[in-house]
């Protein structure tokens, strides 16, 4: 383009001279031999008064007045920042920030992750072979826990007694009378059976329950939970629940990835966010929360509350639970990805756009739960909530703190 | 007035400190870089859409994608010259998006230059007459190029943004782009020439 020959006259310019003297000229870097080379090569008399307008021109643009950015620029930018930081954006974005000829976007987040970390840790397998070794050793540990169940299992069970018929009775029959087992078919599975003992703490009687009462009653229970079900929460009556301390909010994400930065950000306490996140959830509230395996009776007294907490503790510690294959209820709360509780202004619109950006962050459906009960919940007290008087009129209306449970869905 | 300088950093964080500590997610760092940097930025968006609320909304956008692809800016510019060129980036995409590029024109600029006359007026009347004299047709070169920028094609508009208002060098703006510096030249020279038309042609429609 610069060859005179191939680009004659642009813009009306003299043809013989090229666009790249032209700009050398207007830039003020030639001699006076050059330019008045350049002015006989052009051929034309008024180029000088042409390059003066395109020098006068440049001056004003470099002179143009600069103005001051708006002060709040600054706290705009790292909010903007951390709402990215919560909704993530999708990959497609943020292809390369140098193309000039494609508009640019966020950069994701798990992107930017990775991309922080230099090129080398990806590439280098020693630098995880610690944490390979971990898993192999795991994998062990529960391929042999598989392999020799059985065999530990039938050498712990007592003798069959003898029965008035004289025959051997199952694994079932060899069970203690005293732990009815209504729920489960017992002969089936005795793990299931197990389970399903630890959650006979509804409040029936379990001494005068027989398997036709305990079946009624836990299905009057489930009725009446599918129809609490079915009446739909919207969002004020679940903000009345949030004040009652009986909602909780339950995210059916698809794929919690995203569930690190957003706890990172939700629950940094100098996080600019009107709401936040906490992890210190009272085990009773985590206990209420889990999602429960089907068939599982609900809960509706505090005793029993306590006795799912224990149960649910119990299923993941000592010596029996390596050895002990999943149960239902154990395999739906395999699904709980994380507990929070959500402190939050006590108004719908807040309460909205927290649980919007939780959803669209997470890519999950909300559901509202109706808790029977209030739950045992202490909302954490900051400062600002102390010094109310200083904080804006905007500030001063009541906070709610909401039980939330991320799980796959 | 000269375009503002390109090292207005604080000595003692150089580029390649502060890039170290965003890319390590240090918040006071992201700080640091918004405020050395936010009037220059703003100043680009301003000259590209000649609205204080929009420029303010890209600038915004800007940082966001500067501080999140941060790991991007190799070091083959200053990173006063890539943060611009994002910056730009932002700018094109939202006059493609929106065909801004009419109504960003006119009218704003109108505005602004029209408040901006008439304290600069009021000013002059304390002054002595030639230099009063010289400060009108100076104000009125001025509304011209303003207005005769934002006529020009979004494209050219950013290249003379950086070349002229910012005066970034030549050989800066060809490593950001990639292209060749010749091609940077002559892309800078078409620029010019249509500005200069636009400037006549809003001369001569002037009263």
């Amino acid at each position: 383009m610069s060859d005179p020959a191939s680009n004659p006259s642009p813009n009306g310019l003299p043809g013989p001279v090229s666009e790249e003297q032209m700009v050398d000229w207007i830039d003020n870097r030639l001699s006076a031999a050059e330019v008045e080379a350049l002015v006989l090569a052009s051929g034309r008399s008024d180029i000088r008064q042409r390059v003066q307008q395109l020098q006068r021109n440049k001056q004003l643009l470099a002179a143009l007045p600069t103005e001051a950015a708006p002060p709040d620029l600054h706290d705009r930018v790292l909010a903007a920042l951390e709402r990215d930081a919560l909704l993530g954006v999708s990959p497609e974005q943020w292809a390369q920030v140098e193309d000039s000829a494609q508009p640019v976007a966020s950069l994701p987040i798990d992107r930017f992750e990775a991309q922080r970390q230099s090129p080398s840790q990806g590439r280098n397998w020693w630098s995880a072979a610690p944490s390979l070794a971990m898993a192999a050793s795991i994998l062990l540990l529960v391929g042999g826990g598989v392999l020799l169940y059985p065999t530990i299992r039938a050498a712990m069970q007592p003798a069959p007694r003898a029965t008035p018929g004289g025959a051997g009775g199952t694994l079932a029959e060899a069970r203690p009378e005293s732990t009815p087992n209504p729920l489960a078919n017992p002969g089936s599975n005795p793990v299931v059976a197990s389970n399903a003992r630890s959650t006979t703490e509804v409040p029936l009687s379990a001494g005068s329950a027989d398997a036709s009462t305990l079946a009624a009653a836990t299905s009057a229970q489930s009725d009446a939970s599918l129809a609490a079900a079915a009446q739909p929460i919207d969002s004020a009556r679940a903000l009345q629940l949030a004040q009652e301390g009986r909602l909780i909010v339950r995210l059916l994400a698809k794929d919690a990835g995203a569930l690190p930065r957003i706890e990172a950000t939700a629950t940094n306490p100098q996080s600019r966010l009107p709401w936040r996140l906490t992890r210190e959830v009272p085990a009773a509230v985590v206990a209420a929360m889990m999602p429960k395996a089907p068939g599982e009776p609900e809960f509706a007294s505090a005793q029993g509350l306590r006795n799912r907490t224990e149960s649910m503790l119990s299923a993941f510690a000592g010596p029996a639970a390596a050895f002990a294959m999943p149960s239902p209820q154990t395999l739906a709360q395999s699904k709980v990805r994380g507990t929070y509780v959500l402190d939050v202004q006590h108004s719908t619109l807040s309460f909205a756009q927290a649980l919007d950006m939780l959803s669209k962050g997470l890519g999950a459906s909300v559901q509202f739960e109706e808790s029977p009960q209030p739950l045992p919940l202490q909302r954490q007290q900051r400062s600002q909530d102390v010094l109310w008087w200083t904080q804006p009129a905007s500030q001063w209306t009541d906070r709610v703190a909401v039980p939330i449970i991320v799980q796959r869905g | 007035m000269p375009p503002a300088s390109d090292h207005t950093k604080t000595p003692q964080l150089d580029d390649a400190e502060l890039v170290r500590r965003v890319r390590a997610g240090e918040q006071a760092a992201w700080s640091i870089l918004i405020r050395e940097h936010q009037d220059r930025l703003f100043n680009v968006c301003l000259r590209m859409v000649s609205s204080r609320e929009l420029a303010a909304d890209l600038t915004q956008d800007a940082f966001v994608k500067i501080i999140q692809g941060i790991d991007s800016f190799d070091g083959r510019s200053k990173l006063s010259t890539w943060m611009i060129r994002v910056t730009m980036n932002v700018c094109l995409s939202k006059l493609r998006s929106e065909k801004l590029r009419r109504h960003a024109s006119l009218d704003a600029t109108t505005r602004t230059n029209d408040d901006h006359d008439e304290t600069t007026f009021a000013q002059q009347l304390q002054g002595s007459e030639p230099q009063a004299h010289e400060r009108v047709e100076q104000d009125r070169e001025r509304l011209l190029l303003q207005r005769a920028l934002a006529e020009l094609d979004s494209e050219q508009r950013a290249i003379l943004i950086l070349a002229d208002a910012r005066g970034v060098a030549y050989e800066q703006i060809a490593q950001v782009l990639g292209i060749a510096i010749g091609t940077v030249k002559s892309r800078v020279f078409r620029a010019r020439t249509t500005l200069r038309d636009l400037i006549e042609a809003q001369r001569r429609n002037s009263p």
